[in-house]
């Protein structure tokens, strides 16, 4: 319908025209990351944030498990799924495709993960005209081409068992005595895997996909899994980077990645991502080196550094949390695996260990960083499919029952619908469709997403794609009723996975939600939120964790069901939630987490779905064939509700509060800054210790590093420096620090006119960071450009 | 989801088809061209597909299918078989077999197999290896005959050296496959919002249509005529969102619908999962190809990815005119077939 406009109107509409044009083609700056890659930047830069999806965790054929369940396809096929094109699934019959799958709706992005252990092998192995094609470790891995059955067979097992079981692992024999017949036929797999990204990243403004390069860390000493999920920043990458074999423990592996990554590589960043700590005995996340030695601050250092984020559900079931297990939140019964180890199912555990699940590693986390000054796990949430089909994103509940996961060896109803006792916890009816990572970047690139990877700014859902903000500060409690909920968000308090310090004085800050349903698409709507909650964590004053979750918005009462007949949704839920919330029992003295979980009204899970379109009729014994037991027997829940997790936003009563003050991005520019703290730790000694303080935004802005002795004490608790010229310290002219006892202080300073150019003179974000021993804090805003500063809003 | 039947791709093997030593390279870099008349092509020495190999398909088709193959079916496992047969032969020709570490390990152990019992002493592969040579083993063993034509057609797939391409190559690639490096449509927009529709007649739907026509009687423009709606948290305003983008937002059908409104206009209400909206686009991009230096990289791995199944292909159309084919069916084996000659 087109608006008609009156002709004595047209010249006030061109005027306003004009201006919305201008307004909307304000040239953007780079802020907000850093751009360490040649490309164009992208059309639709938003300094706002936009939501990309995507899928970190997928195999392809040279994956080890990937090829024998006959999956042919290799990252490129899986690029192109990723993109919206249908792809061929095993089984082949005469070498035609008996399956095809192909996403209802296209990924943002996708990191193709193949096992790193194996690239070398599987290509030995699948290749015959390389050495080592016929031993006989290659012959049981052939055997199992195309394998039928989803656990793994014994014979399997010796194929894999010497790498991926064992504390000590050591390649076959055919990869010679040093290894370096498997490594060096690894290389090229390594370097096709690299050619494919470069094939399917757009580098144009247009930014349609990004393709990551990365790989699969596989280790599961006695069964116990510990595997990561590594992520190139860009195509700066080792040349071939280390596995489980090289490095069989998590800190050496994680200090190995960093050696040859970030240490030696021009350009070179990485990060990794844990997952199935579900089925790690809680070994993943012990707070301990290999040797059992207790974690010191800097292996906690490592961990955080290297291991930003997790991921907290795929399709060898969720990790969250389990009722029972330091926990009694009814929603933690959410895709529960039976068993607690990968690969095998000895039955189930007569306990599982607390540090299996996400929620307790978060805790014990803030428990870690009570005794040593760092957290070593303040993890960002992301969930993923772990597909071994290269089917990225295929997270579809009606769509994973006829597509699987794991090649030929799910490619039936029967065996997707085995139990545990046969598929174990690699495939079967427990396991599920996956979920996807949401990230809230400026665009769609490499060193956007990557960014906000690295400041956590991002969240999973179960494969549903509800869009979720999620902020906390000093945010106005009318956050939710305008149109600028991000903007406030982010010039009043920090997005999902920031930081926080005491804000509001003694008070809770304020944690503000949005959250809105899934759209869908034309031939499956999403689903209606039912309800919003935010989960605490924190450290009681016995240094102990304890958890509680909050409903914050929406209805958990609200009667939502399924209709068993047509699995229908029944009853009404909610379009949008909303809310700014303050925590009742805030204590600014205690460490804490926050993150919001939103739950939607309940949905048929896929296997439900799949034992109907089997003509499984659960009342009618009749209809329940050999092989659809499970349908009925209630092993897994008929309706699940799917939900999205945010990355938490961390309480650290160490770090900096209310921050006021502005900047001039100017060469000539000054600096004033009033930051308060709450807690200024006992062991802060300025007369023994540096002094560091940094402005930045994606450089450095301003930084000075006052030596220990240099300031004046003249009486507990004051500490100054003052320097009219500003020539000794880097055009620090004034500096006072006021500790009062209890920990409470204010730390305010001036610089003379100096080098502030570096800063970009637009809205964006400004981060401060201060470091003084052990001590770290820090702050970061958006900063507001007013006339010709820089401002904070305290 | 659907199951599908593609019929592309059944070549292809689960093989890593890329690995290939760089030494092993520069020994056959002749491989590249067509046998020369003097090789290969002799009537009196056809390339045979052996009525046991043919046989050997059969059978694994029927365990995995259950049933013997439609005639279709089969002239694509006899088509496959003729296939690896020309492949084996070449690289037979080009002496693949005899410095192959796997083919010597392959023969050592099936001759220690062989021999297993009549002597006591553990002899060394290479003895081996040369005892089954003179034996003959190498000539209808699968597993040599497999792992010759998978090397043949590493070898065949592989360029010398990394490619350069020219721009006229890259260009014409471009060209070809336009579509697949289309820089999609964007649009910068207002928008209007009403919340809380549920069909017509609804007090939003009341409310939008009174809005539209006020805002076209005032001739409000865009950022004054956003004010009169209700508060959307995502914002009132995008820029430059493609299709795609706008979906995440605002759902499928509302993109679609924006994306048809015309520019510098109120258009709607559009429906989104939220509620009601109405449009003002203040300027649109179309969509258009991408030209040559904004996917350079992109287009070079993807035609180095097609140079290597075009050098495969042309290599198997080579072989298939150089050589004379026997295929020997198995049913008494009076019949040969020959598929083709040079």
């Amino acid at each position: 319908m087109r608006a008609h406009v009156p002709s004595v109107r047209r010249s006030c509409l061109v005027v306003s025209l004009f201006f919305a044009v201008a307004l909307l083609r304000v040239p953007v700056a780079e802020a907000g990351f850093e751009r360490t890659e040649v490309r164009t930047p992208c059309a639709d830069f938003d300094p706002l944030r936009s939501p990309f999806f995507g899928d970190t965790h997928v195999h392809t054929r040279l994956s080890f498990d990937g090829a024998t369940g006959d999956v042919r396809e290799g990252p490129r096929a899986a690029y192109d799924f990723a993109k919206g094109n249908p792809i061929d699934l095993p089984p082949y019959v005469a070498g035609v495709a008996q399956r095809s799958a192909q996403l209802r709706r296209p990924l943002d992005f996708t990191v193709i993960t193949d096992h790193q252990e194996f690239l070398g092998e599987t290509s030995i192995c699948l290749e015959p005209s390389a050495p080592g094609y016929s031993s006989p470790e290659c012959e049981v891995f052939r055997d199992n081409i195309p394998q039928e059955q989803p656990g793994a067979p014994p014979a399997f097992i010796t194929f894999v068992a010497p790498y991926l079981g064992a504390f000590d692992p050591v390649r076959h024999p055919f990869c010679g005595p040093t290894g370096d017949v498997c490594t060096t036929a690894a290389g090229p797999v390594w370097q096709d895997i690299q050619d494919a990204a470069e094939e399917h990243y757009d580098r144009t403004a247009a930014c349609t996909f990004t393709s990551f390069v990365g790989y699969e860390y596989t280790g599961a000493p006695v069964a116990q899994n510990v595997h990561r999920n590594v992520v190139f920043r860009t195509d700066v990458v080792p040349p071939l980077p280390p596995s489980y074999v090289e490095e069989p423990t998590a800190e050496g592996f994680l200090s190995e990645l960093r050696s040859q990554c970030q240490d030696s590589l021009p350009g070179c960043d990485a990060l990794a991502i844990p997952h199935n700590s579900n089925l790690s005995n809680g070994l993943m996340y012990r707070p301990e080196l290999a040797d059992g030695t207790p974690f010191a601050a800097e292996d906690a250092a490592l961990r955080a550094e290297m291991e930003p984020i997790v991921e907290i559900m795929q399709h060898k079931g969720d990790s969250e949390c389990r009722v029972g297990v330091l926990s009694n939140d009814e929603l933690c019964g959410f895709e529960k695996m039976t068993g607690h180890l990968i690969g095998i199912f000895p039955g189930p555990p007569a306990s599982y260990d607390p540090l299996a699940f996400v929620r307790n590693v978060l805790k014990e986390g803030l428990e870690q960083e009570e005794a040593l000054g760092v957290n070593p796990y303040p993890l960002g949430l992301l969930a993923a499919t772990d597909t071994h089909n290269a089917i990225p994103g295929l997270t579809h509940e009606a769509d994973y029952g006829p597509a699987g996961h794991l090649g030929t060896r799910d490619a039936t109803p029967e065996l997707m619908l085995e139990g545990p006792d046969v598929a174990n916890t690699l495939g079967g009816i427990e396991s599920n469709a996956g979920g996807l990572a949401v990230v809230w970047a400026e665009e769609n690139s490499r060193d956007a997403i990557f960014s906000a990877m690295r400041r956590r700014e991002l969240y999973g859902t179960s494969g549903t794609r509800p869009l979720v903000r999620f902020f906390a500060g000093n945010i106005p409690a009318n956050a939710c009723g305008g149109d600028d909920f991000a903007e406030k968000g982010y010039t009043r308090g920090v997005p999902m996975g920031g930081e926080l310090g005491a804000v509001r004085n003694r008070r809770s800050p304020r944690f503000a939600v949005l959250a809105l349903r899934d759209g869908g698409t034309p031939g499956s709507p999403g689903t209606a939120l039912q309800r919003v909650q935010i989960v605490k964590g924190w450290v009681d004053g016995s240094g102990t964790a304890q958890e509680t979750v909050y409903e914050v918005a929406g209805d958990p009462d609200n009667g939502a069901s399924v209709d068993p007949n047509t699995c229908g949704p029944i009853g009404v839920g909610f379009d949008t939630l909303c809310t700014v919330w303050e925590d009742p029992a805030f204590d600014p003295d205690e460490r804490a987490f926050y993150y919001a979980r939103v739950i939607e009204n309940p949905t048929c899970r896929w296997s439900t779905l799949l034992c109907r379109d089997e003509g499984v009729d659960c009342s009618d014994p009749g209809t329940i064939g050999p092989g659809f037991e499970h349908c009925c027997d209630g092993l897994v829940e008929e309706y699940v509700q799917e939900r999205a997790w945010t990355s938490p936003v961390f309480y650290r009563p160490e770090s900096l509060g209310r921050v006021s003050g502005w900047l001039q991005p100017d060469a000539a520019g000054l600096l004033r800054l009033s930051a308060r703290f709450h807690r200024i730790p006992d062991t802060l000694d300025l007369a023994a210790q540096d002094l560091t303080l940094e402005v930045r935004d994606d450089d450095v802005i301003w930084e000075v590093t006052i030596p220990a002795g240099t300031l004046d004490n003249p009486k507990p608790g004051l500490y100054r420096f003052r320097d009219p010229s500003g020539a000794l310290l880097n055009g620090l002219r004034v500096l006072t620090l006021k500790v009062r006892s209890g920990g409470d202080g204010i730390l305010t300073l001036q610089t003379v006119r100096t080098d502030l150019s570096n800063a970009e003179a637009e809205d964006h974000d400004v981060e401060l960071r201060l470091s003084a021993g052990n001590w770290t804090a820090q702050h970061a805003r958006r900063w507001e450009m007013k006339g010709s500063r820089l401002r904070v809003r305290p | 989801m659907a199951a599908g039947d593609a019929s592309r791709g059944w070549r292809r093997r689960p093989v890593v088809h890329f690995l290939v030593l760089g030494a092993l390279l520069l020994a056959v870099r002749g491989a590249m061209a067509p046998p020369p008349e003097s090789q290969g092509g002799d009537p009196a020495d056809p390339v045979v597909v052996s009525a046991l190999r043919l046989a050997e398909l059969r059978r694994a088709y029927f365990e995995q299918v259950g049933a013997d193959p439609s005639p279709e079916e089969d002239a694509r496992l006899v088509d496959e078989a003729v296939e690896e047969a020309l492949l084996v032969r070449r690289a037979r020709e080009l002496g693949l077999d005899r410095d192959d570490r796997g083919v010597r390990t392959w023969l050592a152990q099936k001759m220690r197999f062989l021999e297993q019992g009549m002597s006591s002493e553990l002899a060394p592969d290479e003895d081996l290896y040369r005892r089954a040579l003179e034996l003959g083993l190498d000539r209808d063993d699968l597993v040599v005959r497999r792992m010759l034509a998978e090397k043949m057609r590493t070898v065949a797939s592989q360029p010398p050296a990394r490619e350069q391409l020219s721009e006229t190559e890259l260009a014409d690639f471009l060209a070809r496959n336009a579509d697949r490096y289309r820089q999609p449509g964007r649009v910068s927009l207002f928008h209007v919002f009403v919340s809380g529709s549920r069909g017509a007649g609804s007090p939003a739907e009341v409310r939008v249509a009174a809005l539209l026509e006020r805002l076209g009687q005032e001739s409000r423009g865009p950022e004054e005529g956003v004010r009169l709606g209700d508060p959307f948290a995502l914002g009132r305003q995008w820029r430059a969102k493609s299709q795609h983008e706008l979906a995440k937002l605002l759902g499928i059908s509302f993109a679609e619908a924006a994306f048809a409104c015309p520019t510098r206009s109120w258009c709607g209400p559009v429906r989104s999962p939220y509620g009601l909206h109405l449009v003002w686009i203040v300027d649109r991009e179309e969509a258009r190809p991408s030209r040559l230096d904004e996917v350079r990289s992109q287009v070079a791995e993807a035609r180095r990815s097609e140079l290597r199944e075009e050098r495969l292909q042309d290599f198997l159309q080579a072989l298939r005119e150089r050589y004379a084919v026997v295929v020997e069916h198995p049913a008494g084996g009076v019949a040969s077939t020959t598929l083709s000659g040079g």
